[in-house]
């Protein structure tokens, strides 16, 4: 039903009179740094980030690229505290890897650990009856890719996407990172590519990542996929008979999105009528295959598959795919060639074309300058400014689109770890930074009923994976989250009325239909470090707070302290045990200080109190303390120092 | 604690924690006045159609009103778009427009979409202004659009969103009491202030008017209220000593948030229980209602707009934005945008159902509300190859209120789309757009001088380049309001 247009082709005479007409996109190199010690270079040379020195790097900088790059990890004490001993470039290079398992950030913990390579081996696995499987039997089919009408579940596998992140042995700066793919830099929405087909565009830039390609090598995985055709609708692009019957929505975004190429630099008729409008051509023949039973399911809706096959063929339900032929004057074979941003991109299909289009995008002065920048405000800063900004787009263009060392170098930088660099949490962020926390095992994650994992809270603050809220123009932003109060309230509520999120210490499952009951149980005493050989509340507090919030107790003023304390002492709030004829007092800090002399005997009380982490009393009390530390603005948001 | 003991215990805190100059917060300010419903200040309501609206499909030109190439040309480049097009190949321009078009009674010359029968009415009482060829952007990038719109600032062409609206420098400059209230999932850039790092001072985010409440159950000693306990004491006491910190510390926000709810939940929920119910018109099926849309944000954000109508001493509402999404229709136009537009203005819809409501509230508000129906952009004129537009630039905005003088501005129809420019013909031209001739600065200046009060600041710091901008013809929009 497509119906014809004439896209004007310009002819190759009226092309050379359009100026090449770039402007270099904003110059790195103002030199100098930002005070803070960064900024190799200046004088005219490019500026590049600076590694933080071997001298200043402690535990804080090492939790701060944790939260930051991979929600906490699972990294423990020890290795946190071995990260904070050694040089900040090799201490990154082992926090920060793109292999499927990365033992020192996230150690498998059982055979469950050993199928977080991507989504699908994920989630086929905890849905399985395979005897390593420690899935609670009950949950299984949570997980499953196919409801029980066999078709696609959507919701499952966000399920599923989720545990994998609070999963020992799942890589979650490789998932971060195909999560920033997937949903914010080449977004796109599961509603019409459906669960199986999106899964598959998340597990092939997991893939892409992994074995190492380079970012325009990624990100022509993703301008090629399937998902991305049926998603924008390019699918259907057709060149025939001389004309051209498409839409120029991901012609468009493939400059903007996928590469950062805005047309700022470009002359404005040349990057509308020839860029874009050409691109249109290259993305014609681009029709996705059905398989019969595709991903196990019964609805022919749901057999779309990828990878896209670019020729002309009749796919497995008969549908005749006609890839070569409908692609932009495919008869002249290689020398089918079309001018997307002053060069000829020549090729006898759309694939070849996008392989050949992806070495000009990614070396475009925008994208240079662009890319690292959106990079790094998704993980890292929400207050980045020129010098930073600099200093960034000078490691980038050193970097030679390889972006592991760039994120590597970014995250042990100055640039990173300064006094002007915050970032606010999306509620992925947030929940998965303290889910992480508080999960001990994998038992304990992969047992807890679906409910219990952070996709409901998610969900309720605006996030589902695969169904970001700006369809192509990305998911929830910690700014978006920040700014909207509800979330604010909602993360209040959770804390308080669905009790038993952290305070759950032990429950029972079973690993089969009717099988013998097992019994998880946490063990915060394993964790959590004695002073000669006891747990008092002083120090279990300063553990708690850093082990959730991660800031080196910079944050944790005398007010917040009095409250955690006051919970783990006797599991109340600090004004009921001060006075619980007038509990709902606030006491100030000067006043919990010594300026009330009843707060400040009581604070003192409190912080000398030995506690027993075995018991179940003081389980459920540290439950009430992670409800209150977990609701102060500094879970909200991290500071770069 | 009661509010006067609160205020009393943050004061303390604030004397104890030695900190001085504490600006007072923005809770103080909220109350629920003992009386039946207060007048209502002249508000602006901001209308985004997020994703590019092709406001052309929307109105159409009376057949024998242009030169017959003219008529011809738009017909032909836009009627494969519709389904009664593809179905009636043979049909006249004469026949596509009596099937889908209506010609208001008080201007021969357009028609308006059949889908917005509202709008067809409010136009025909006078109430909607259209000034053709409007551009709020000078390129065709969402975010950047979006962005330049909601900033009033159509040369703007730096992606950073860290800068003010014209709606928060709007309420800036009618005073410190007043506030932009967002009604959708979440504030935009149309509501920021002028001061970084603080630029929500005076935003308030009412995505629920009948929810804005944080828990306060604080007798007891379960798990429950002793989380709240500490919670709620934790947030009052600390926040008169972080108010020195730095203007761009992180946490002030969440510090806010609380503050905010603590005030507005009570107030609102004040108001909410003395000022009445909400009517079923308004009310979803499930809960007992009659009012169903395509898209249940803006059923809620109707609820939410006649809440702001009923109290608007508690949120001191200048200026409230309303957002509806999925107008980038490059593939099958006709169903997803008539859908979009039946939404907002059809008739019994969102605009009529909310409308009618609030003109039943005993307070001003019915003719104190202009609403401005902004886009990131237009679309092309001529249709793609997937029965939807590619996106364009310029657009027609379009304005209603009681205070607005009806009828349209500009040439709806510029007789330049269809003769050769010499290059191409634009209407026959994939690619080609409206020609923005009016900046949208020139029409939010208007909307300023008619919403600031008397000596009450000036549309200069509104819209700080208005005088120099674009404008299809000089004194265009002088009459656009009474």
């Amino acid at each position: 039903m497509t119906h014809k247009i004439r896209l004007t082709v310009l002819v190759s005479t009226v092309l050379l009179l359009v100026s090449f007409g770039l402007n270099a996109a904003p110059p790195p190199g103002k030199g100098g740094g930002n005070g803070n010690g960064g900024g190799k270079g200046g004088g005219g040379k490019t500026t590049t980030l600076s590694a933080v020195k071997k001298n200043n790097w402690d535990e804080a900088h090492v939790r701060r690229v944790l939260r930051a790059f991979a929600y906490g990890g699972f990294a423990t004490d020890q290795q946190i505290s071995s990260w904070a001993g050694m040089k900040p470039n090799q201490a990154v290079a082992q926090i920060l890897t793109f292999d499927p398992v990365n033992n020192l950030l996230s150690a498998p913990d059982g055979e469950v650990g050993n199928h977080c390579g991507t989504l699908q081996e994920f989630q086929d696995f905890i849905s399985s009856d395979d005897p390593n499987n420690p899935t609670a039997f009950d949950q299984r089919s949570r997980y499953s890719l196919l409801n029980s009408n066999i078709d696609l579940n959507t919701t499952n596998t966000q399920f599923a996407w989720t545990r994998a992140i609070s999963t020992r042995g799942c890589n979650q700066f490789l998932w971060k990172t195909a999560l920033y793919l997937t949903n914010y830099h080449a977004s796109i929405h599961v509603r019409t590519p459906r669960a199986g087909l999106i899964r598959d565009y998340f597990d092939d830039y997991m893939e892409a990542l992994s074995s190492g390609m380079n970012f325009i090598e990624v990100m022509t995985v993703g301008a090629k996929h399937a998902a991305v055709s049926r998603a924008y609708g390019h699918q259907y692009n057709q060149w025939r008979n001389d004309e051209a019957f498409v839409n120029e929505d991901f012609a468009r975004e493939y400059f903007q999105l996928f590469f950062g190429i805005l047309g700022t630099t470009e002359d404005a008729d040349y990057h509308e009528n020839i860029t874009i409008k050409n691109n249109a051509l290259v993305l014609t023949g681009m029709n996705v295959d059905k398989q019969t039973g595709a991903f196990g399911a019964d609805g022919s809706g749901d057999w779309y598959v990828s990878p896209i096959v670019f020729t002309d063929h009749t796919d497995d339900t008969g549908r005749n795919i006609r890839n070569e032929l409908y692609h932009y004057e495919s008869e002249l074979g290689s020398g089918s060639c079309v001018e997307v941003l002053h060069e000829n991109i020549c090729g006898t299909t759309a694939d070849v074309k996008l392989e050949a289009l992806g070495q000009f995008a990614g070396n475009h002065p925008e994208s240079l300058a662009n890319v690292p920048v959106l990079f790094v405000n998704f993980f890292a800063d929400d207050n980045l400014d020129s010098d930073k900004i600099s200093q960034i787009q000078g490691s980038w263009a050193e970097a030679n689109h390889d972006l592991l060392s760039f994120l590597q170098e970014y995250a042990a930088s100055t640039a990173f770890h300064n006094a002007s660099t915050y970032k606010y949490f999306t509620a992925f962020d947030r929940n998965f930074v303290l889910q992480n926390a508080f999960t001990l095992s994998n038992e304990e994650n992969l047992s807890r009923p679906s409910y219990r994992s952070p996709w409901d809270r998610a969900r309720d603050q605006g996030m589902r994976v695969f169904e970001p809220i700006r369809n192509v123009f990305g998911h929830q932003t910690g700014l978006d989250a920040a700014n909207n109060p509800y979330i604010f309230r909602d993360g209040y509520n959770q804390n308080v009325f669905d009790s038993d999120y952290f305070y759950d210490y032990q429950d029972d499952y079973t690993l089969s239909d009717g099988g013998p009951v097992q019994t998880w149980t946490k063990d915060w005493a394993s964790v959590i470090p004695q002073s000669n050989g006891q747990h008092v509340v002083s120090d279990v507090a300063d553990w708690l707070w850093n082990h959730f919030i991660g800031d080196g107790g910079k944050n944790f003023d005398s007010i917040a302290r009095a409250q955690v304390q006051a919970l783990l002492a006797e599991g109340r709030d600090f004004g009921y045990t001060v006075d619980s004829g007038n509990s709902d007092q606030a006491y100030s800090s000067a006043e919990i200080e010594g300026a009330n002399a009843a707060a400040h005997a009581k604070d003192q009380e409190h912080a000398g109190l030995v506690i027993d982490l075995a018991s179940g009393t003081q389980k459920d009390r540290i439950g009430m303390a992670i409800n209150f530390i977990s609701m102060t603005p500094y879970t909200f948001a991290m500071e770069g120092q | 604690m009661k509010r006067r003991e609160l205020i009393k215990s943050m004061a303390a805190a604030t004397f104890a924690s030695g900190a001085t100059g504490l600006v007072l917060p923005s809770w103080a300010r909220a109350e629920c006045l003992p009386v039946a419903v207060p007048d209502m200040d002249r508000t602006v309501v901001n209308f985004m159609l997020n994703g590019g609206a092709d406001v052309r499909f929307l109105f159409m030109p009376a057949p024998g009103t242009l030169a017959a190439a003219h008529e011809a040309l738009i017909y032909s480049s836009r009627k494969n778009m519709f389904a009664y097009g593809r179905a009636n190949p043979g049909a006249t321009y004469s026949d596509f427009f009596a099937a889908n078009y209506t010609i208001p009674i008080n201007d021969s010359s357009i028609g308006i979409h059949n889908r917005a029968g509202w709008l067809l009415s409010e136009f025909e009482a006078g109430r909607v202004a259209v000034v053709a060829n409007a551009v709020c952007s000078k390129n065709r990038r969402h975010d950047q659009s979006i962005l330049n719109a909601n900033a009033g600032t159509p040369e703007y062409n730096e992606l950073v969103y860290d800068v003010s609206g014209w709606g928060g420098r709007l309420v800036e400059q009618v005073g410190p009491t007043a506030n932009a209230v967002e009604l959708g999932g979440s504030i935009t850039v149309y509501s920021q202030g002028s001061t970084q790092g603080s630029r929500l001072e005076q935003a308030i985010h009412a995505a629920n008017t009948r929810d804005i409440a944080l828990p306060s159950d604080v007798s007891g000693t379960g798990r429950r209220e002793v989380v709240t306990r500490a919670l709620k004491s934790y947030y009052e006491a600390r926040k008169p000593e972080v108010a020195g910190n730095p203007a761009d510390w992180p946490f002030h926000t969440f510090f806010k948030h609380n503050a905010d709810f603590r005030d507005f939940g009570d107030a609102m929920a004040d108001c909410m229980a003395t000022r009445g119910s909400l009517p079923p018109t308004l009310l979803h099926p499930n809960s007992g209602g009659t009012f169903d849309l395509f898209s249940g944000s803006l059923e809620q954000q109707c609820r939410n707009l006649y809440d702001v109508c009923l109290a608007p001493d508690v949120l001191g509402s200048r200026t409230v934005s309303m957002s509806y999404g999925g107008w980038d229709t490059h593939g099958n136009q006709e169903p997803r945008a008539g859908n979009n537009w039946q939404d907002i203005f059809g008739t019994d819809k969102g605009m009529d159902r909310v409308m009618s409501e609030i003109s039943s509230i005993p307070s001003n508000a019915y003719d104190n509300l202009v609403f401005y129906f902004a886009s990131d952009f237009g679309r092309q004129l001529v249709t793609n190859g997937d029965l939807g537009t590619d996106h364009g630039r310029g657009i027609y905005s379009i304005l209603i209120g009681s205070d607005i003088n009806g009828g349209t501005y500009g040439t709806m129809f510029p007789p330049e789309e269809a003769v050769d420019n010499g290059s191409y013909v634009p209407l026959e031209r994939h690619g080609a757009d409206i020609t923005g001739k009016t900046s949208t600065e020139r029409i939010i200046a208007e909307i300023s001088e008619w919403a600031l009060p008397a000596g009450g600041g000036t549309a200069d710091a509104v819209v700080p380049n208005w005088s120099s901008s674009d404008i299809e013809s000089p004194g265009l929009l002088n009459s656009l309001f009474v």
